[in-house]
């Protein structure tokens, strides 16, 4: 337990404060305010995979030492492969919703 | 009644006290000559079928945890005494009966814990259950209610069945080692698994464990005084002490501790759950005491020392504060009047509360605490790691909101009562005293740990005292953020019943309210430059931007002046960017114009690049930035689309206690995470370095996860961005705004735009099949050079008018990738199996195609979304209009 060196408090703070604001906004009313929130959202909880993919890859494995690997901060790779997931399918829900929004204005004013 | 009319009150009330001491003392004698008369009818009749004549029935021991637990039993009843003293002040036959009722009680109780025989434990017990059956049946002097005979019956039919399992296992016991001495047989090594689960059922029902929890709640008809006795006290308490006494036997069996674990767990949470959906305080109450019993017997069932002290810690601090909460129900509002006697009342019953919910300097916290570290222990799966975790978070949350509710309600006065009787305030100073106890006990956590370990004897504890792992801490305070969060919320919108429902505001703070609707979203109006001053406009940002990047560029050491321990630059980087990113996500909240706020959100959105970037993830900057953008585009054109009224009438930062109630809950989740080994992450990135360079015979590893071994994943993906842009396209159509809009364009083209878009959509064609063709082996891939071509093909429909089947390319792309991942079956494969050709000295793998269908689809639906949302935007004479 000791070793994950990225707990720190100003981590924690920013996560926190993310998360919140996020929450706050979907709670909010109007429904564009509410997408910025689930985007908010969304990023925060990137980042929390992102730092679980730091966290777990301290020591070096023999893949990245003989040279096949070529990156110098390896990132657990699964981690990464998760948040391109969600950030396509935050994006695809983002437009989606933009449009029922705005067809929705429309389709009330015609 | 009437013959003490005459007499002096002084006199009248030194007698009756006596009376009601003498019929105590008297229902304990009976208990003895009773159980004495047994005993020599047993001498007398029954000496050829019992094994130790020698051992008789009053032969006693005194283990520590024996004296606590009688301790308790002792201590309790005799503040129930007092407490039910003045109620009884004109009722002589009955309340004799009563007292007489709880030194038979008491006594049986007392006996069942000291006694070394195993008969006369189980007389104990089982006389300490009849007896509780007849307090609560006939029920206290003065009080409406009785238990109905169909209640009563079951409960009846319950403690029997408890009451023979226990019996029944005893003998097997006995009759398997040879004595009736209980030192002898709780430390047998023979116990077997029919009598392991006859006592785990005489205890289960005993402490009201989840398949049995629905007693207890149904004997709450009682009168106060015996509800705050037997059942937070001494008879549900029972079963736990039969547990421990059992426990050095009971170790070494996988039944024992799976069955009580299990249990344990499960009757945490879902009795903690209840008590908030209970609509009578007293039941709800009764639920609590279920749930605490809960976590014991889960510290129960682990090994090691630490979790029995943890368990013995914890009904001590239950026995406490529990009383005191069934004392305050009888407490009404007139016999508060007094201010000192308030004051009393309402610092108790903080302390109170603090214990229960474990917060710092409290025996209760002590108790958790330890509790918390116990369960940290090595678990033999990670399924069973998270099921506890999970238990035991679903169970503390619902504790503390419980607390907090019941803290609110008492403040407001909004609790449903059911006074029976009205406790008078001169007793108050006897409940106070056993919570300053545990306040007390709570504030010498060294010395008491030091204690309970001499105790209780430990040969493998490692010495660690309570509060040495910083990370469970943090966990509780973010279950507390979580608890208090909820509570407000269910106490505002009324939704828990055993509360009135309210339209006053919980509390009332001006400055906080003036604070959160005036001074701060001035202050990131400031920020944000919407002044004419042109040191906020320009200078505060250029002087952030320097600092930021001086840091983030020059390797400057931020560690040093606050005080923090980084191992590196980037992590320097990323701590300054996530906090960075917090405060301006919380500026979105407060600002108000909406233009302003889609460039803020895309300015976060750089933000977690700079963090992908400086965690040293490539691909993910590239999708990240090529995402950020286009979104800023679809959400500018939304904007665009948007009435002119709506723009600015998005007013934020208006309800105070949605702020409240939102960074409570994100706290509380930050905090959760801030150690993730306390909560198990799949990490299976050694799988993909051994596999990626033999099979796929690429380097991108982030990319061969997506594309080789994720792709399932992928498909999915793709599948949903899809679906996104059909049904937007569904959408569109369905309002029937005509497809001849698109193509009308909302601004004019002029001829260097053509020019520019010419030479931009040539570089974008060529970027996009650059990083297609990289992906296998450097960051980029499908996705990215998708984005890049629908990008180029927006370009085209804007500027140029051309139309493109975008819907048709979309659904080719799909084709292509589900094609590609089932075919690989035809040839004997496994599904999505990629195989590796070398054609003239050069790799080729069959995953290209499977990337070739993610980049068809990515460009298909990009480039029409796009042009959906430029549809959208009505023209100006339409505007004029509307």
């Amino acid at each position: 337990m000791a070793e994950s060196t990225l707990s720190n408090f100003w981590i924690v703070l920013g996560l926190g404060l993310m998360t919140s604001a996020g929450l706050r906004l979907v709670l909010e009313k109007p429904p564009l305010k509410r997408i910025f929130g689930l985007t908010v959202l969304s990023h925060a909880v990137n980042i929390f995979l992102l730092l679980a993919g730091i966290s777990s890859t301290r020591e070096l494995h023999p893949a990245v030492l003989s040279g096949i690997v070529p990156f110098e901060k390896l990132l657990d790779p699964l981690p990464q492969a998760l948040i391109l997931t969600s950030i396509v399918i935050n994006f695809g829900l983002l437009a989606y919703l933009l449009i029922y929004f705005l067809t929705a204005e429309r389709g009330g004013k015609t | 009644m009437c013959f003490g009319m005459n007499l002096d009150p002084a006199l009248l009330i030194t007698i009756l006290l006596l009376l009601h001491v003498s019929s105590f003392l008297m229902g304990g004698a009976l208990i003895f000559i009773l159980v004495s008369f047994c005993e020599l009818l047993l001498i007398l009749y029954a000496q050829p079928y019992f094994f130790a004549s020698s051992l008789s029935f009053f032969d006693i021991v005194c283990t520590p945890y024996r004296q606590i637990f009688g301790a308790i039993v002792s201590l309790i009843a005799l503040s129930t005494g007092i407490l039910a003293l003045p109620s009884s002040k004109r009722l002589w036959v009955k309340g004799s009966a009563f007292f007489a009722l709880l030194g038979i009680f008491e006594w049986s109780c007392l006996m069942a814990i000291f006694s070394d025989h195993a008969l006369s434990f189980f007389s104990g017990w089982e006389i300490a259950s009849w007896t509780s059956f007849l307090l609560i049946y006939t029920g206290f002097p003065g009080t409406p209610d009785r238990l109905s005979s169909e209640k009563s019956f079951s409960i009846l039919i319950l403690s029997s069945l408890a009451d023979f399992c226990l019996l029944a296992g005893l003998i097997l016991l006995a009759n398997r080692v040879g004595t009736y001495s209980l030192s002898a047989l709780t430390h047998t090594s023979v116990m077997t698994n029919e009598i392991i689960a006859l006592m785990l059922i005489a205890a289960f029902i005993k402490s009201a464990q989840v398949p049995f929890q629905f007693w207890l709640p149904k004997a709450m008809v009682a009168p106060l005084p015996v509800s705050a006795y037997l059942h937070s006290a001494s008879l549900i308490q029972l079963g736990a002490f039969l547990l421990l006494l059992f426990w050095p036997a009971g170790h070494s069996s996988l039944v024992w501790h799976i069955g009580i674990t299990t249990v344990g767990l499960l009757t945490f949470s879902l009795c903690g759950v209840f008590s908030l959906f209970e609509r009578n305080i007293k039941r709800a109450l009764a639920y609590t005491t279920s749930s605490t019993l809960g976590l014991v017997f889960t510290l129960l069932g682990l090994t090691h020392e630490r979790a029995l002290a943890a368990a013995v810690l914890l009904i001590v601090a239950h026995a406490l504060y529990k009383s005191f909460l069934f004392f305050c129900l009888g407490i009404s509002n007139k016999s508060t009047d007094h201010k000192i006697a308030r004051l009393v009342f309402y610092s108790t019953l903080l302390i109170v509360l603090i214990s229960m919910s474990g917060l710092p300097f409290s025996l209760g916290a002590l108790g958790k605490d330890l509790a918390l570290q116990s369960l940290l222990g090595p678990f033999p799966t990670h399924a069973v790691q998270i099921f506890t975790w999970f238990c035991v978070s679903i169970g503390m949350v619902a504790n503390i909101v419980f607390v907090c509710l019941f803290f609110f309600a008492f403040k407001r006065g909004q609790l449903h009562r059911v006074i029976e009787m009205r406790t008078l305030t001169s007793f108050l100073p006897v409940f106070s005293l056993l919570a300053l106890l545990s306040m007390g006990l709570g504030l010498l956590p060294a010395w008491l740990f030091e204690r309970i370990q001499a105790e209780i004897g430990n040969a493998n504890s490692t010495g660690n005292s309570p509060g040495n792992s910083p990370e469970v801490h943090l966990w509780s305070l973010g279950i507390w953020f979580i608890g208090f969060a909820l509570a407000l919320f269910l106490f505002k919108r009324g939704w828990v019943s055993f509360l009135r429902k309210s339209e006053r505001p919980l509390f009332e703070f001006s400055w906080l309210e003036k604070l959160h609707s005036k001074w701060i979203p001035s202050l990131c109006e400031r920020l944000l430059g919407n002044t004419e001053n042109i040191f906020w406009n320009y200078g505060l940002g250029i002087i952030f931007a320097s600092l930021f990047f001086f840091v983030a560029i020059s390797g400057f050491p931020l560690g040093l002046p606050l005080r923090l321990r980084f191992q590196n630059t980037y992590e320097e980087v990323l701590s300054l960017t996530i906090f960075l990113l917090g405060l301006g996500s919380w500026l979105l909240v407060f600002i108000r114009a909406s233009l302003r706020q889609i460039f803020l959100l895309s300015a976060l959105g750089l933000g977690v690049c700079l963090c992908f970037a400086s965690a040293g993830a490539a691909d993910l900057v590239l999708t990240q930035l090529l995402v950020e953008m286009i979104s800023l585009v679809i959400l500018i054109f939304s904007w665009m689309t948007l009435r002119p009224k709506e723009r600015t009438h998005l007013r934020l930062g208006e309800n105070l206690f949605f702020s409240v109630f939102a960074i409570l809950i994100g706290l509380g989740i930050a905090l959760q995470f801030f150690d993730l080994n306390l909560i198990p992450l799949v990490k299976l990135a050694s799988l993909y370095f051994y596999e990626h360079a033999s099979q796929s015979g690429g380097t991108n590893l982030v990319n061969l996860a997506v594309i080789e071994f994720r792709a399932l994943d992928t498909l999915g993906e793709i599948t949903v961005l899809a679906l996104s842009f059909l049904a937007a396209l569904a959408l569109f159509e369905r309002v029937s705004i005509s497809s001849r809009h698109a193509s009308q364009v909302f601004f004019s083209v002029s001829i260097w735009t053509k020019t520019i878009s010419r030479i931009l959509s040539i570089l974008l064609c060529a970027s996009a099949l650059f990083f297609f063709a990289r992906g296998h082996y450097s960051f980029g891939g499908g996705f990215v050079g998708g984005l890049l071509a629908g990008l180029a093909l927006f370009l085209q429909q804007i500027v140029f008018r051309k139309t493109f089947q975008t819907p048709n390319l979309c659904i080719t792309g799909i084709c292509i990738s589900y094609i590609s991942a089932v075919t690989p079956i035809l040839f004997g494969h496994r599904f999505f199996e990629t195989s590796v050709f070398a054609i003239h000295g050069y790799t080729f793998s069959t995953s290209f195609f499977f990337d070739l269908g993610v980049f068809i689809t990515v460009a298909g639906s990009g480039a029409g979304l796009l042009n959906l949302f430029t549809v959208l935007i009505p023209k100006r004479s339409e505007k004029m209009n509307g």
